[in-house]
């Protein structure tokens, strides 16, 4: 068993820590936005991650909100109530003939490029990170727009107006 | 048949002849000797008085002869009287006699004496009434004096066949007494012959039976001298196995002292065992009554634990909203975040709360996953103390129950052991008696020994009677 004590002290040290984080994110000096690169949400389906621009994105959600659509089709995972708005939320694992998902549900991305509303139905967040210009490979693809490693992984970033578009396989 | 008969009956027959034969012998002798001195002692009783009768009559008749003739000179009719008195009275048993003697011969001759005597008192009695009338009595003096003549005459008379009668008996007895010393000597003859053929055939039967007897004496010395030889052998090894059987029964009597001291030595300790074990049953309920406080405590115990797991679950579902709150947190943060990138630049400050927002979630999720970890280990703690309160409860049950199970198992040794030390004063009791038999069955077994020693003795002694024995019936075998 762990000493609690120790637990407690450990905890007491990350907060402090968090908070001069914090006191230094803010007191750091500005740097050019451009060579940090674009935030990006990545988020993981089917065991594959993939990444979204923040800028694209409206809300991030629980998917116990989900509403499943009759005949809605394999694409269509079902629609989310989003500022008094119905948004379909796409199923990126129909879309890309990805394997069995590796668990629930769990979250709803909704983008929002062109003013056009498309939810995307992912498993795990990963977090928000921002993508180097020089990290980030350009793919000419439909869906997705370029690639980057985070760590280990190769995440695949979509093109969030093709989601909103054209939600068919591709 | 007489072979057939025992020595000392041949004996006795051969003795029972001759004393039959010498028994005959001496009664005729005495049956002769009987005859002769009736027929003397006849004559003795019969023919002497009667002599002596005639002779005192005679007597009597010649003084009464001479007193008359006095009287007659010299008349005193009182002295007369007086000794004609004392004339009848010698003459009467005189004259008794003679009847008496001639009442077994001669009877005439009394009779005429008889008469005679009357005649002689007759004429005294005249003589005595007549008194002075001298003539008369001179007659009657006369006539009497006639009368005391033929008296005399008849006495000589009786006198002389008596005396013949006498010297024909006396020659009689001569004959008896010859036939007698003849039939003695014939008797006597004929007695010795007898003991001598009766002393001969036992002389032959006995030195016959002496031969045969002194075979077997010889053979029954013999058996004799090997069941002496035997006996004494057999008295050695009994003194021997005596001595030995004394030597083990005074180890027996040692031995039960030994028992005794013993049994005195295990029930002091049985005593002891008593009190120590009444002390274990005293140390026993007191060890239940500990007990039972060990089990209310580990009650409370497992009470306080069990409160202890429902506060780690009310802790757990707490996590769980704290655990939300960091999730829905998250997702806030995400959004702040994707609002501040939508901002530009006028967001970044934004972007940076929204960040530490979003890493504050991060620590409140980390924080509440060390506390479901703490809570766990404190579940695992809590039931691990649980069941090892269960089990140190089970272990209280079963200790109290072993404990009223040593209890009673205390009371049952208490009695077992009671019930030993009763057996082992009844054992040291019995030990003592055995002890004090032991030493009574050595003076007697002792007194058996010196028997048996005794005994050896004898049979030595009997040994050497049978050597003696042996040359005896050899000797008597010789003879």
């Amino acid at each position: 068993m762990r000493d609690p004590t120790l637990r407690g002290e450990r905890l007491g040290r990350q907060l402090r820590e968090l908070r001069e984080s914090y006191e230094r994110a803010l007191a750091a000096p500005r740097v050019h936005e451009r060579a940090l690169g674009d935030p990006h949400v990545l988020f993981e389906v089917a065991g594959s991650t993939f990444a979204l621009r923040a800028a694209e994105l409206g809300e991030l959600r629980n998917a116990t909100d989900l509403v499943r659509v009759p005949a809605g089709g394999p694409l269509i995972a079902g629609a989310i109530a989003h500022r008094q708005e119905i948004v379909q939320v796409i199923d990126l694992r129909a879309l890309f003939e990805l394997p069995e998902r590796g668990g629930p549900a769990g979250f709803v991305l909704v983008l929002r490029p062109l003013a056009l509303r498309t939810g995307v139905l992912c498993e795990r967040l990963l977090g928000l990170h921002r993508v180097a210009p020089d990290a980030l490979s350009r793919l000419d693809r439909v869906y997705a727009s370029g690639h980057f490693m985070h760590g280990a992984r190769s995440v695949a970033v979509l093109r969030s107006e093709a989601l909103v578009q054209d939600p068919e396989p591709g | 048949m007489l072979r057939r008969m025992s020595i000392r009956r041949q004996v006795a027959f051969a003795l029972a002849i001759v004393g039959g034969i010498l028994a005959v012998a001496i009664g005729a002798s005495l049956y002769q000797v009987r005859e002769t001195q009736r027929l003397t002692g006849h004559n003795l009783e019969v023919r002497a008085p009667a002599l002596l009768a005639a002779s005192k009559l005679l007597a009597g008749v010649d003084r009464s002869q001479a007193e008359l003739a006095g009287g007659l000179l010299h008349p005193d009719h009182a002295r007369t009287h007086a000794r004609a008195a004392a004339w009848l009275e010698e003459v009467e048993p005189a004259l008794a006699r003679l009847e008496v003697l001639a009442a077994g011969g001669d009877g005439a001759h009394v009779q005429e004496l008889r008469s005679l005597a009357t005649g002689l008192r007759t004429a005294q009695e005249a003589i005595e009434q007549r008194g002075p009338a001298a003539q008369q009595s001179g007659l009657e003096l006369e006539r009497s004096a006639q009368q005391a003549e033929r008296i005399r005459a008849l006495v000589l008379g009786l006198v002389a066949g008596e005396a013949e009668l006498l010297e024909r008996d006396a020659a009689l007895a001569r004959e008896q007494v010859a036939e007698l010393l003849l039939l003695h000597w014939l008797l006597l003859g004929s007695g010795v012959v007898a003991a001598g053929l009766a002393g001969s055939y036992i002389g032959r039967t006995v030195r016959r039976r002496i031969s045969a007897e002194s075979g077997e004496l010889m053979g029954s010395v013999a058996e004799l001298r090997t069941s002496s030889h035997e006996l004494s052998s057999g008295a050695t090894a009994q003194v021997t196995c005596m001595s030995e059987f004394s030597n083990t029964i005074r180890e027996l009597a040692s031995a039960s002292v030994q028992i005794v001291e013993r049994c005195r030595q295990v029930a002091r300790q049985s005593e002891a065992a008593v009190l120590r074990c009444q002390d274990g049953g005293h140390a026993v309920a007191q060890a239940q009554e500990v007990v039972d406080a060990i089990k209310a405590q580990i009650e409370k115990v497992v009470h306080h634990m069990l409160e202890l797991g429902s506060k780690s679950q009310e802790i757990n579902l707490a996590a769980d909203v704290i655990t939300e709150l960091a999730e829905q947190t998250t997702i806030l943060s995400y959004n702040a975040a994707i609002e501040a990138a939508a901002a530009g630049e006028a967001g970044r400050s934004f972007a940076v709360v929204a960040d530490q927002v979003g890493r504050l979630s991060d620590r409140a999720k980390e924080a509440v996953r060390d506390v479901r970890a703490l809570i766990a280990d404190i579940q695992r703690s809590s039931n691990t103390t649980i069941m090892a309160t269960e089990d140190g409860l089970k272990a209280a049950e079963r200790g109290r129950e072993v404990q009223a199970d040593a209890g009673e198992k205390m009371e049952q040794i208490i009695d077992v052991i009671q019930n030993a030390l009763d057996s082992i004063r009844e054992i040291e009791m019995s030990a003592t008696q055995q002890s004090t038999a032991a030493l009574h069955v050595n003076v007697g077994i002792e007194s058996a020994a010196a028997a048996a020693k005794r005994f050896e003795t004898s049979a030595r002694q009997c040994l050497q009677l049978a050597g003696a024995l042996t040359r005896s019936a050899e000797n008597l075998n010789d003879i």
